[in-house]
Order: structure tokens, then C-alpha cells, then sequence
């Protein structure tokens, strides 16, 4: 949960932005061994997938289009 | 009351036929007999079902508690629904003339469009009304990029940004309703919220209470958001901005009446929603009349009725609640007579109503007749619909000992009045100063349409108590003393 | 401190953080990053009102009694909304980043102040 705290707000202060997107997809990982510590197995599974490969890929796709650094 | 099947199926139908049209989608034909066949069709089984409830895995009823998901269907929502599924009729056909290209997945977003107000109109219980408004936000979002243009991607993008604050509120505000009530059909948390002591839940419970005004607020366009709602209303295209503002004011009413049952009876909360809806009325009008183009000033003054409708319920007595959802209805019928009337002039002479028009009224002079109806129903002139209505909400607000609030409501009356005059003299009679050649025609369905919601907008207008009979049962039901 | 006071400070400083992200930042990418951590905080919420202390997973193991399932399982329907959940926001971030790119391809910027200003007409 610190580990949570701390992470999102490093995302957040990123001049690189592929560097954000890949501290947010760590983050849900944490996220998902919270839910499954917090008795919701199979929402930690759907977090983990969704949260580790679907949000950053296509966050990632995104930043290859645009620019990777914030000017 | 019974169990009625057929009310599931004005929600599941739309649903099945966006699939429809999504998989024939190159065949533009079949879409377009589909969409208009459909839309009739949902108006036949709105007529058709009857007065009762339907419960999704229906049990009967334990210890006096409902405990399933819920949808209710009284003589207001067979009303209602009604005219929404006559707006989506008039909606089809323009859609059908003024759509280009493939447009398949266009006509299930309009049809999705419906499903999720309908669902929000109907539903008893929290998880459908937070599906509804979720759903109804992306929807939005699909229906209004299809216009095309830099200022609608730029409307949508805003708009989503604050789509998830409204539907994370709208969640977090279930979660602590089910954590302190333990249900979420909303006839059983009323009941729950009524007899059991609130001792130490009081703060958890406006918490509650402003996250579902968060998502009342979202999805109105009342202030601090309606820029960008007036935004969505001003870029899409304007028969879907006409289904649009039909969505916007039936799933603001469908919440504003959760509020006052489950919330109506705490100190201060009815307070609160009158003060926000009197900014909006306030500011809507005024945004209205710095305008220059007719399309942002409709949309200014779509937002800045729900004001006036947003004023009607937080009043919350019976005679408010009546005048609150009569104005949405007339506001439902006036406005979708404006929005497809900005498609026709577009139809006519192939160019947005921005850039400068004239002389309008020599060369269609029925089009110019209904505009003139439609804008004198929504300046509240009588005999129409609109004065009927902001009538009734005046005698509301003076009966419970609020003058000012009346006169909010005169001033707003009055102003559209101008704004909505300003713009239409522009384009229909200021002669020969921008001539415009007509170069397309209006096709009869549009003018069809035009003319049946002109008839409305007199019939309403001369008849009152034909809408009331629908609506004041359900106002009787919701009906709070004001505590003053 | 106990699991579930815990998590909900955690989902309450994701919300917050998530909010203020996407209201004060510049970069259209970063606000997007911060709706997803505003949706993140509103599940971890949902999944903890669902904890029951001491409970166990909300899944009915042949020879268990339902009553025994009744008193000791964690809630299952907060389950059922963060899933929806998940998928909403999967969908509309998916929306929000397609737009992104248009309105990079337009204006050449990811600046909020530049792609999103008011339309001078």
C-alpha cells in the first residue's frame, strides 16, 4: 500500500512519459496481490491482466505516436 | 401490479439490433430499414406493454423486501418513453437523409443511445442507474466524434475526462449505500434508510448524497460543467443533438427523483441542488444571449432549462416534482423541433446556420413557421407548451415561499426569449443581406416530423392536464413538504 | 492499524491524487495516467467495503453448509461492480488515448492549454 502511495505520485512527476506508463502498469500489479490479500481472487486476476498488458500496451501504442517526452 | 416481460424488452431490444447493425454495416440500405423499422417497433411495444414491475431473476417478494434488480413501469414512464421513442422515429429519418457514407455503426450508437435512457428511466435499483449513466457517457462520446469536425474531438475529449469523475463518484456512492443499507434495490434502501437509527452514519451518508449529485450534475450540464456539455450539444450533429438533449433530460429527471427518495427527507440536501440549479438557469441564459451562431445558443439554453427543471425538483413538493417533469417533457418537445430544424436549414442550403444566412423566410416559408413555433413553446409564450409549464413552476416556487426563485425563473423565461430571437432573425428574416441560394431540399419525413412536434408543442399547450394525468401519479409518490 | 482502515486510506489517497492529476496537469498522457489511478482508487474502495474480517473467499467449496458461507464469506457483489468497472475504464481510456492522437495530429502538441482552448470562430 506504501508501495501504492508512493508510485502513483513518481508516475505522475515523470518527464519521460514511457517511463510512467510502465511504473502505472507495476502499480496495478501491486494492486491485484491487494485485491487477492483482500479475499476477491478473481477480480485479482482480471486486474492483473487488464492493469500489466492492456492499459500500458495501449498507453504505450499512444506514446509511440506522439511524443515520448513531456515538453 | 404484475410482472411484465415486455418492459425488459424496450431496453434489450436496442441492444440486439446496434449488434444487428454493427455486423451489416457495408450494406447501407439494410441498415437504414432496419434503424427506421426498429425505431417504430420500439414505439409499438412502449404502447403495447402494461402497467407493472419486472424483476431480473424474479423471486417473490421476502419479508417485505424486493431484494433483486428492478424495473418499474408506471403511466409517467409509458409517457415519457413515449416521446423518446418519437424524437428517435424523427431522429432515423434525418439521420437517413443527412448521413453519409457507411453509417451501420452510427445507427447502433443512436439506438444504444436510447437503450441506456431508457434503462435509466426505468430501472429501481442503483447498479442499472450507474450501468445507464456509464454506458450513456460513451455513447455520448461515439455519437458526438461522428461529426468529424476538431471542435467535436475537442468537446469529446473534456467531456470524457469528466465522465470519470461522475461515474467513479456514482460507484463510490453505491459502495457506501450498500455498505450502510445492505441493499441496492432502491424501494428497499429507502426503506431501510427510513427505519433504522442513522446514529453514527450521518457524514458517510452526504458523502452518498454529493457523489449522486456529482453524477446529477454530470450528466444534466448544470454548473461547473456546462460549457462542455453545451460544448457536445453545439458539435455533434443536430439530429443527434436532438436525441441527445432528449437523453440528457430524461436521465436527469430519472436522478433527480432517486435523490429526493432515497436523500429528499436529510436537512440541507434540497437546498443544495436548488442553489446549483439556479446558477445553471442564471448562467446558461446569459452564456446564451454572448453567442453568435444558432446551434451554441440552443445548446446554452438546453442546459439552462435543465436549470429550470433541476429548480422544479429540489423544490420537491408534489405540484413541483409535476412541474418539473412536465417542463422536461415540453423541453424534450421544443427543443428536438429546433435541433431538427437547424438539420434542415442544413439540408437546404448545404452550409452550417454559422456562417450568414438570410431571407429564409421567402424561400421555405413552413420551415420558418415551425421554427418560429418551436421558439416561442421554449420563450414560455402563451398558449404553447413552454408557458404552461413555467407557469407551474412559478405557482410551485410561490407556494412554498420563494419569490425570488420565481422571479430566476421570469428572468430566464425572458432571456431566451431574446437570445432565441436575436439568432432567428439573423437567419430567417433579415432580407437580402446574405443571400443564399437553396440548393438541396428537405425531404417529407423531416417535415413531417417538424410539423407533429408543432402539434405537440399546441397540443400540450392548450391541454394541460392531458401530460398532467400521466405525470401526477408519480409526482404524488415522490411528493416532500418543504421544511420551512 | 487493521486491513481494511488501511486500504481504504490507500483508495482514498489514489482518489485524490487521481483527481488532482487529471484537473492540474498539462500533458494530455499524464492526465489519462491519472484517470487511471482514479478509477484504481475507486475499485480498491469497492473491494474493500466488500472484506469481512477473518473471512475467506467468497467461492461455495464442496462440503461447506450455506450457512457457514453466509457468515464467514467475504460480500460478492462490490465483486460484480469493480469488474464492470474495469472494463469501463479499459474502454474509456482506450476513447480517451484515440482522441489524444487526432488532436496531436492536428494541433503538434500534447499540451493541454494549446489542444484544448476554446475555438476562436
Amino acid at each position: 500500500m506504501i508501495a501504492l502511495a508512493i508510485g502513483c505520485v513518481a508516475a505522475l512527476l515523470q518527464k519521460d512519459l514511457l517511463r510512467a506508463a510502465i511504473i502505472s502498469g507495476a502499480e496495478s500489479v501491486v494492486l491485484a496481490y491487494l485485491f487477492h490479500a483482500l479475499l476477491a481472487p478473481d477480480l485479482a486476476l482480471t486486474q492483473a491482466i487488464v492493469g500489466a498488458i492492456l492499459l500500458p500496451g495501449i498507453i504505450i501504442v499512444t506514446i509511440f505516436k506522439t511524443r515520448r517526452f513531456e515538453e | 401490479m404484475s410482472n411484465q416481460p415486455l418492459v425488459a424488452l424496450i431496453v434489450v431490444a436496442p441492444i440486439l439490433v446496434a449488434v444487428l447493425l454493427n455486423l451489416g454495416y457495408g450494406k447501407i440500405r439494410f441498415s437504414k430499414y432496419l434503424f427506421i423499422a426498429s425505431a417504430f417497433a420500439l414505439l409499438i411495444i412502449v404502447l403495447l406493454s402494461g402497467y407493472g414491475y419486472h424483476w431480473f431473476a424474479g423471486h417473490p417478494i421476502f419479508q417485505g423486501l424486493r431484494l433483486s434488480l428492478e424495473y418499474v413501469f408506471t403511466p409517467y414512464h409509458k409517457f415519457a418513453l413515449f416521446i423518446l421513442s418519437l424524437l428517435l422515429i424523427f431522429t432515423a429519418f434525418a439521420a437517413s437523409v443527412s448521413v453519409v457514407g457507411k453509417p451501420g455503426v452510427y445507427y447502433a450508437f443512436l439506438l444504444l443511445c436510447y437503450a441506456s435512457t431508457a434503462m435509466a428511466v426505468l430501472t429501481n435499483d442503483l447498479y442499472h442507474l450507474w450501468i445507464a449513466v456509464e454506458v450513456a457517457s460513451l455513447i455520448i462520446a461515439g455519437v458526438v466524434i461522428a461529426a468529424g469536425s476538431p471542435g467535436a474531438h475537442r468537446a469529446t475529449l473534456k467531456y470524457m475526462f469528466i465522465t470519470g469523475f461522475a461515474g467513479a463518484g456514482l460507484a463510490v456512492s453505491l459502495a457506501i449505500l450498500l455498505g450502510v443499507t445492505g441493499v441496492a434495490n432502491i424501494s428497499d434502501a429507502v426503506y431501510a434508510l427510513s427505519t433504522m437509527s442513522l446514529e453514527g452514519f450521518m457524514p458517510t451518508i452526504y458523502m452518498a448524497y454529493a457523489f449522486f449529485v456529482i453524477a446529477w450534475i454530470y450528466v444534466a450540464g448544470m454548473a461547473p460543467t456546462h460549457p462542455i456539455k453545451a460544448d457536445i450539444y453545439r458539435y455533434s450533429l443536430p439530429h443527434a443533438a436532438a436525441l441527445l438533449q432528449a437523453q440528457a433530460k430524461l436521465m436527469m429527471v430519472a436522478i433527480g427523483l432517486i435523490i429526493l427518495r432515497l436523500f429528499g427527507s436529510m436537512p440541507f440536501t434540497r437546498e443544495s441542488m436548488l442553489v446549483i440549479s439556479l446558477i445553471t438557469a442564471i448562467f446558461g441564459v446569459v452564456l446564451a444571449l454572448m453567442q453568435s451562431d444558432l446551434r451554441h445558443v440552443l445548446a446554452y439554453i438546453v442546459v439552462s432549462h435543465g436549470g429550470l427543471v433541476g429548480i422544479g425538483l429540489s423544490i420537491g413538493t408534489a405540484y413541483a416534482i409535476s412541474a418539473a417533469l412536465f417542463q422536461a417533457i415540453n423541453d424534450i418537445i421544443y427543443m428536438g423541433l429546433l435541433f431538427l430544424a437547424c438539420e434542415a436549414i442544413i439540408l437546404l442550403v448545404k452550409r452550417d446556420p454559422a456562417a450568414g444566412l438570410g431571407n429564409l423566410i421567402s424561400k421555405a416559408p413552413s420551415l420558418a413557421l415551425f421554427i418560429f413555433i418551436g421558439s416561442f413553446a421554449a420563450s414560455g409564450i402563451p398558449p404553447l407548451n413552454g408557458f404552461q409549464s413555467e407557469l407551474m413552476l412559478i405557482n410551485a416556487a410561490l407556494s412554498v415561499g420563494l419569490p425570488e426563485v420565481a422571479v430566476v425563473i421570469l428572468f430566464v423565461s425572458v432571456t431566451t426569449f431574446i437570445a432565441l430571437f436575436k439568432s432567428i432573425y439573423e437567419i430567417i428574416l433579415r432580407p437580402k443581406k446574405v443571400e443564399s441560394e437553396v440548393l438541396g431540399s428537405i425531404p417529407n419525413s423531416l417535415y413531417a416530423s417538424l410539423f407533429i412536434l408543432s402539434v405537440l408543442c399546441i397540443v400540450f399547450g392548450l391541454i394541460p392536464q392531458l401530460p398532467l394525468s400521466f405525470i401526477n401519479p408519480m409526482a404524488a409518490e415522490v411528493g416532500l413538504a418543504w421544511p420551512h | 492499524m487493521s486491513l481494511q482502515a488501511a486500504a481504504f486510506l490507500t483508495a482514498a489517497f489514489l482518489i485524490v491524487v487521481g483527481a488532482a492529476g487529471i484537473l492540474l496537469l498539462d500533458n494530455l498522457i499524464k492526465k489519462i495516467i491519472a484517470f487511471t489511478f482514479l478509477s484504481d482508487g475507486v475499485n480498491l474502495l469497492l473491494v474493500t467495503v466488500a472484506y469481512v474480517e477473518g473471512g475467506h473467499v467468497p467461492i461455495l467449496l464442496p462440503g461447506m453448509s450455506i450457512f457457514e458461507f453466509a457468515e464467514k464469506a467475504a460480500l460478492v457483489f462490490p465483486a460484480g461492480i469493480v469488474l464492470t468497472n474495469i472494463v469501463i475504464g479499459v474502454s474509456t481510456t482506450a476513447v480517451l488515448l484515440a482522441l489524444t492522437i487526432v488532436l496531436y495530429r492536428k494541433y503538434g502538441t500534447l499540451k493541454a492549454s494549446i489542444a484544448l482552448r476554446g475555438e476562436k470562430e
